[in-house]
């Protein structure tokens, strides 16, 4: 494989991102800045996690058999500080309803892939040896776009909607749903303990999730918000 | 408002068919980068020119022997594959590199095959080619790459489009070895070890006989050279033997009228380098227990364990009254006691001979009188210097009864016409003083747990292996020197490359047209998002419709769930 591979997974990678930034001329509200400012927001909110996990939950030797689950749901619990983060940051955004969701979301998703995804394609897909995972990987910076606008959309109709509202529960039944869902996988993983998913299983199993609670958030949104 | 759902329902949909076209697509095999080692084979120069392999760097595409082109491709093939033949049209075909997979366990081998191998070296080390040759051990990775590549260059298809889909299915394989291209070694040195045995009396007047057997081992890989029987049996013998008598030398009772002189020269594949060098010394005037006015006999030992017989390979036929006829005699003794059948070679010494075939030819030459026993019947076989030739493939009690007629053939010479108590025990040797299989064995064991081709007997001086030689004749024997000689700089006899192996990286590859065929794909995909995004208004109603139709029929359920 070579630089042509990088370019080609770079390129599936942010041509969501950039086409969303480009068809909802996001541009012309001076999005580009503020969408800067949600991923120094992003940044800040991962060190308080880790923090906050290196404190309490001192990291356990990684053990022979593989992750613990009871670990992965701690961890994800500390993910409740993203919401928290992401609805700070929206009072903070001013810009109409779905507008604000679409900064919000695409910058806070933007952050997450340059920083978890960017390094491992650079040093990876430009190597001699090819391998699916890189194109895989950005596919998962797509899934991870749609699963982060669905949260922010959630976040957001939370704090429009007051505590009488019978829409309530739902969106508070959601929000758990889309901390937890990341767990899917690692629970996939260990009922098929011993026979190793393919990792285009493990996509699915990660995408399946955000894609139908994405749906699910995008329904409530038009029914809150109807333009 | 609703853009934003549409652009996530497209999402969904989009990234779905690019899924599922792929899973359609690919072996989901996500293979790791798989790395061997590899040696390389010889590269040396002897008598101003050059044999073995040229190339030390691959970074090319793997392919195996087929019909096809092999032109700047990396060849993997199976031992069994290779003759002489194929390894010439491989390199005239321009091949950049070969990778000969031996079989996991050479020993396995039969006779014929090994012969065959023992052909294929002998074609490989006599000629230079430009392409890098490695020899590699077969491991379960290697074989699944090379049945991978066999797999893809034997699909046969008919026309370029299926040709083109199948490279598209199937992994290419990028071998790389890394590193710097060999360059000579400018030190190489070779290592002269001797002691000796003197004999009760006026040393000078006392017969004297050499026994001489060189250390090193030589095969198509420097890094594959153990060389057990050649020649590893002879040195054992030669150390066995100085064992032995070392202890009826300290004892005043048997003391023998004869002086024994050990040599073990370094080179001994290299036209016997070490041993030309000590000749020259010795003519330079080096005091020498081979010094001229006394009857002298110099016995080379090499690969003593190969047949079931014993031949004394000689120059001249021995005459009758000298010290070598004696030991013919008692070794022909020997061997009828013992069993073991003893012929009698003769070569005349051809100068001309670009080689000599055995070592005893070099003291000949010096009017020297000298002969070879080995078990070999002629010198000119491609037997000695072989990869095949292994620990476990040398037969131990064969060099045992081998080892056991030399010493006793030995004793009956040195103490020839003694009488009384040596007498007897010349025909009752107590079991203290008889061949022991466990000591030869050490010895075996010690020479073979390294590959020992010259070029890795580096630095000679305080290489292990020297000075595991000079400290058991240190033990055993007297006047113990270790010298060691280089080649001369303006016109040396012999040089040898460096990079004698190393690990060779198999990277799983896709051919460029995969790499096209991806971002058209890719290109497609986010085509499809954009007319989505195009679309949002229509699909922003259906939402609206459905939405309304929930809100005002609650057992309706969303279509998005």
């Amino acid at each position: 494989m070579t630089f042509y591979h990088l370019g080609n997974c770079l390129f599936l990678a942010y041509g969501p991102y950039f086409l969303t930034y480009k068809y909802f001329e996001l541009s012309e509200y001076g999005a580009f800045w503020k969408c800067v400012q949600v991923g120094g927001m992003y940044l800040l909110t991962q060190l308080c996690k880790m923090l906050l996990l290196a404190t309490f939950f001192p990291a356990d030797l990684p053990s022979p058999a593989g992750i613990s689950l009871l670990t992965e749901i701690f961890k994800s619990t500390m993910d409740f500080g993203d919401l928290f983060a992401i609805s700070l940051v929206l009072r903070k955004i001013s810009a109409s309803g779905p507008i604000k969701v679409l900064i919000a979301g695409l910058g806070w998703s933007t952050a997450d892939m340059v920083l978890t995804r960017v390094l491992p394609l650079w040093v990876g897909a430009r190597g001699l040896q090819f391998d699916w995972k890189y194109i895989i990987m950005s596919l998962e910076a797509n899934v991870v776009m749609v699963h982060h606008l669905a949260v922010t959309a959630l976040v957001y109709l939370w704090s429009r909607t007051d505590s009488s509202s019978p829409h309530r529960p739902l969106l508070a039944l959601l929000a758990v749903c889309s901390v937890y869902c990341p767990l899917l996988p690692a629970i996939y993983t260990a009922v098929l303990a011993g026979s190793a998913p393919t990792a285009f299983n493990m996509l699915l199993a990660s995408s399946v999730p955000s894609l139908l609670l994405s749906a699910a958030s995008l329904t409530l949104l038009v029914q809150q918000c109807p333009s | 408002m609703l853009w934003l759902s549409e652009d996530v329902v497209e999402f969904l949909r989009g990234g779905a068919l690019l899924m599922a076209f792929l899973v359609v697509l690919s072996p989901l095999q996500a293979r790791a980068t798989s790395e061997f080692n590899v040696h390389r084979l010889q590269q040396f120069q002897l008598h101003s020119n050059s044999f073995g392999s040229l190339g030390s760097l691959v970074n090319v595409e793997a392919g195996t022997l087929s019909d096809g082109p092999m032109l700047r491709q990396c060849i993997l093939a199976k031992l069994v594959d290779v003759t002489p033949e194929v390894y010439r049209l491989v390199s005239s075909q321009g091949a950049a590199a070969m990778v000969i997979i031996l079989p996991s366990n050479m020993t396995a081998l039969s006779a014929p095959v090994k012969m065959l191998v023992r052909q294929l070296e002998e074609a490989m080390l006599s000629t230079e080619v430009p392409m890098a040759v490695y020899l590699a051990q077969e491991t379960p990775e290697l074989a699944a790459i090379y049945q991978s590549v066999k797999d893809k260059t034997s699909s046969g298809a008919s026309s370029a489009a299926a040709n083109f889909l199948s490279s598209l299915a199937s992994d290419g394989y990028q071998m790389v070895v890394s590193g710097a291209q060999s360059k000579p070694m400018l030190d190489v040195a070779v290592a002269n070890v001797q002691g000796q045995l003197n004999g009760f009396g006026a040393e000078e007047k006392l017969p004297s006989i050499a026994i001489v057997a060189h250390y090193d081992a030589f095969g198509a890989a420097p890094e594959l050279s153990f060389g057990a029987d050649s020649n590893g049996s002879g040195v054992a013998a030669l150390l066995e033997i100085a064992r032995l008598l070392s202890r009826l030398y300290k004892s005043p009772h048997t003391h023998p009228h004869a002086n024994l002189f050990f040599l073990l020269p370094g080179g001994g594949f290299l036209n016997y380098q070490g041993t030309k060098r000590f000749l020259d010394d010795m003519e330079g005037g080096d005091t020498n227990i081979l010094g001229e006015g006394r009857p002298t006999f110099v016995l080379c030992l090499d690969a003593l364990a190969a047949t079931n017989s014993l031949q004394l390979h000689v120059s001249r036929p021995p005459k009758n009254g000298t010290l070598m006829h004696a030991f013919y005699q008692r070794l022909l003794e020997a061997g009828q006691e013992l069993g073991v059948e003893v012929g009698l070679v003769h070569r005349k010494i051809d100068l001309a001979d670009a080689r000599q075939p055995w070592q005893h030819h070099l003291y000949s030459i010096k009017k020297l009188s000298a002969a070879t026993l080995s078990a070999l019947t002629s010198g000119d076989g491609d037997e000695r210097g072989s990869i095949t030739d292994t620990l476990s493939a040398l037969n131990t009690t064969r060099l045992v009864l081998h080892t056991s007629v030399l010493h006793t053939a030995l004793l009956r010479t040195i103490y020839n016409g003694a009488a009384g108590a040596v007498h007897h025990m010349l025909h009752d040797l107590p079991p203290a003083l008889n061949v022991n299989s466990n000591s030869l064995s050490y010895w075996l064991s010690l020479l073979t747990s390294q590959a020992r081709s010259t070029q890795l007997l580096q630095p000679a001086k305080s290489h292990p292996l020297v000075r595991a030689l000079h400290e058991a004749l240190l033990r055993f024997t007297v006047d113990v020197k270790l010298s060691v000689f280089k080649p001369d700089k303006r016109d040396p006899d012999f040089g040898f490359h460096d990079n004698t192996g190393g690990v060779m990286v198999a990277y799983s590859i896709k051919p460029a047209s995969f790499d096209l065929l991806l971002s058209l794909i890719i290109a497609g995909y986010l085509g499809v998002v954009y007319l989505l995004l195009q679309q949002m208004p229509l699909i922003q109603n259906l939402v609206i419709q459905s939405s309304s139709i929930r809100v005002s029929n609650g057992k309706v359920k969303s279509k998005y769930h």
